[in-house]
């Protein structure tokens, strides 16, 4: 190397408190798009896709030799309006509007999926309620709640965590884009942040509140939270059995900020791509009633994070329902017709084709169904979803990719209320928003 | 979000976190990495190379300043892609203007033999300048803005951002015969 490229080189290893902060521009639209075909409404829409591995919950990669791969759907959901409950848009954040990594998971079997979704395949529901989500967010995330109602949910999590806020932080689009977008965008509120001490009560030196716009709360003990040795927390080595106990404990520990009625517990785990199981720690608000189950599993969910020595780190609470108005109750089309929609390639997916023998799904590559409601800001509309996990074909992959007998299953979405219902649906278009 | 969040996210390895990534941080990588590439498909490519870099680093990294920890990867898998595409004759961009004009300070003789004492030296030498001269200096060559987008951004013209950096540079190159780096 010369020494003006070596020069070159060494200035970007110069100290941080060099580098001058860099204000934005221009902003860009966010990265959804679609493309009519023909009169109407009919869709046809071409995903691009980045990504050749990975997964959720894996190491997600991307594509780096820049290929893409293109897949056509047919002209499926043809909205035609003909009852007389609103038409809602589809853009899905997130089986194929995530923007990184492809939607598909790692299991030895397919059962290590096992989850508590109240939903069965044997649940007698003709409708579903569709609701309109308030918080749909805008380039800078959800900005729907304001600075005096986040204030109010910091302060009562505070309160039932037995804590007292001693500063706050709140950071307004005009604070990212340096003044350089419509005024009543400058004043929406992006990040709201309490802190507060809780060196006596959780033995870590602070304790901060995130609210964010959509109202989900995010705990973060920042030096990690111990539990009772007798608890395994872990990502990597928990097992079923232990993550139920430890589960038990936070959620009983926890109660006031939970304060679900009855609390359900929800532990499963995938792999990630060096076989490591990837475990997941939550709590659902459950019902005797199946739909609100349905809602409670999807929507007012708590989630507990391991740090890598096995502490509390954070608490993730989301009750999606509270920034959403319900629209109406939908029919439901049934399983059987979602999958015909499947098999016919009328499904929303990142994942490409050739990852399928002859780029078709059959009864056989179904390993697990599930109903489910995205409930991301980035969804514009709840609805339900049947999701389909298909087994891939690992004829793809670099030979030892995969640990022997790991099985990779592609997350594939069908919408469960009748395409009469949906007006449009927007596809990712491969951008990484 | 905010950046804790966000860290914390990866360390959860929450795929989410490559969302809320490259949803904050699209716009400032993409200036950086074109600013150097002056080509999109390239700058597409170095942004995924970038979230990848970064979901590999944290953990067990832990960024004090992710803003400046982002914008370093994707500055660095940038100029190594300048060169790859350089080595195939198709260097183009704002690259091949900023080692021109760093010829003037250090030539383009073969390399530093001691990188650690040159780094130590660049940063003593940044902590003298003024802060306005370095706040030109970096967007030059450390985020390789075309002069007439950092002139844009200050309110200056031309020559005057021109001016400054020749000024810097021949400080930079007085302070590194000083300093004992052989040039």
């Amino acid at each position: 190397m010369k020494k003006n490229e070596k020069l070159l080189e060494i200035i970007g290893e110069a100290d941080e408190r060099f580098i001058p902060e860099l204000e934005e521009k221009k902003k860009q639209k966010p990265f959804m798009k679609w493309a009519a075909v023909g009169g109407g409404v009919c869709v046809a829409a071409a995903i691009a896709l980045f990504v050749m591995g990975g997964g959720i919950g894996s190491n997600p990669s991307v594509d780096v030799s820049g290929t893409t791969t293109t897949i056509t759907l047919p002209n499926t959901y043809s909205g035609q309006n003909t009852t007389t409950t609103p038409a809602v848009t589809i853009h899905p954040g997130g089986p194929s509007g995530g923007g990184f990594g492809m939607s598909a998971v790692l299991v030895y079997d397919i059962s290590e999926l096992g989850n508590a979704n109240p939903w069965t395949e044997e649940c007698e529901i003709s409708t579903l309620p569709v609701f309109k989500n308030n918080a749909y967010w805008t380039q800078y995330g959800a900005t729907y709640l304001n600075l005096e109602q986040r204030k109010a949910i910091a302060s009562d999590i505070a309160s039932d965590l037995g804590l007292e806020i001693k500063d706050e932080s709140a950071e307004y689009i005009s604070d990212i884009t340096g003044g350089r977008m419509p005024e009543w965008q400058e004043d929406l509120l992006v990040n709201y942040t309490a802190y507060c001490d809780g060196e006596a009560k959780y033995n870590c030196q602070w304790v901060n509140i995130d609210v964010g716009g959509d109202g989900t709360v995010t705990i973060n003990f920042t030096h990690g939270n111990s539990l009772p040795e007798e608890y395994s927390f872990t990502y990597y080595q928990t097992t079923n059995e232990e993550a139920v106990k430890t589960l038990e404990y936070l959620a009983e520990r926890y109660n006031a900020v939970i304060g679900y009625n009855s609390p359900n517990l929800n532990t499963y785990a995938d792999r990630l791509i060096t076989g490591n199981q990837n475990r997941k720690y939550k709590v659902f608000d459950s019902s005797d009633d199946i739909v609100e189950s349905i809602l409670g599993y999807n929507f007012s969910t708590v989630e507990f994070a391991p740090s890598d020595s096995g502490e509390l780190m954070l608490i993730r609470i989301k009750d999606s329902l509270s920034c959403a108005e319900k629209i109406d109750d939908y029919p439901i089309i049934s399983l059987d017709e979602a999958k015909a929609s499947l098999f016919n390639g009328n499904c929303i997916t990142n994942i490409p084709s050739e990852y399928l023998d002859g780029g078709v799904i059959t009864e056989e590559l179904i390993g697990r169904t599930e109903l489910i409601y995205l409930d991301s800001d980035k969804e514009e509309f709840f609805i339900p979803y049947y999701l389909f996990y298909v087994e891939l074909n690992q004829s793809q992959y670099a030979e030892d990719y995969l640990p022997e007998g790991m099985k990779e299953y592609g997350m594939y979405y069908v919408p469960a209320i009748s395409s009469e219902h949906i007006s449009e649906i927007e596809l990712y278009d491969g951008s990484m928003n | 979000m905010n950046d804790s969040a966000i860290i914390g996210m990866l360390f959860e390895r929450s795929d989410e976190a490559i969302k809320e990534l490259s949803g904050k941080y699209k716009n400032y990588c993409s200036t950086i990495a074109r600013n150097i590439l002056h080509n999109e498909e390239d700058t597409e490519e170095c942004l995924n190379d970038t979230w990848l870099k970064v979901w590999s680093l944290i953990p067990p990294e832990r960024p004090n300043k992710l803003s400046v920890f982002i914008g370093r990867i994707t500055r660095n898998l940038a100029i190594d892609r300048y060169r790859n595409r350089k080595a195939e004759k198709n260097g183009s961009g704002e690259t091949k203007a900023c080692l021109d004009e760093l010829y003037e300070c250090v030539g383009d003789g073969e390399s530093f033999s001691d990188n650690l004492i040159l780094k130590d030296v660049i940063n003593r030498f940044l902590g003298t300048l003024k802060e306005e001269n370095r706040k030109v200096f970096m967007l030059r060559y450390w985020y390789m803005f075309p002069i007439k987008s950092i002139g844009e951004r200050f309110g200056m013209s031309e020559g005057a951002v021109k001016m400054s950096l020749q000024r810097t540079r021949h400080n930079l190159k007085e302070y590194l015969e000083k300093e004992g780096i052989e040039i």
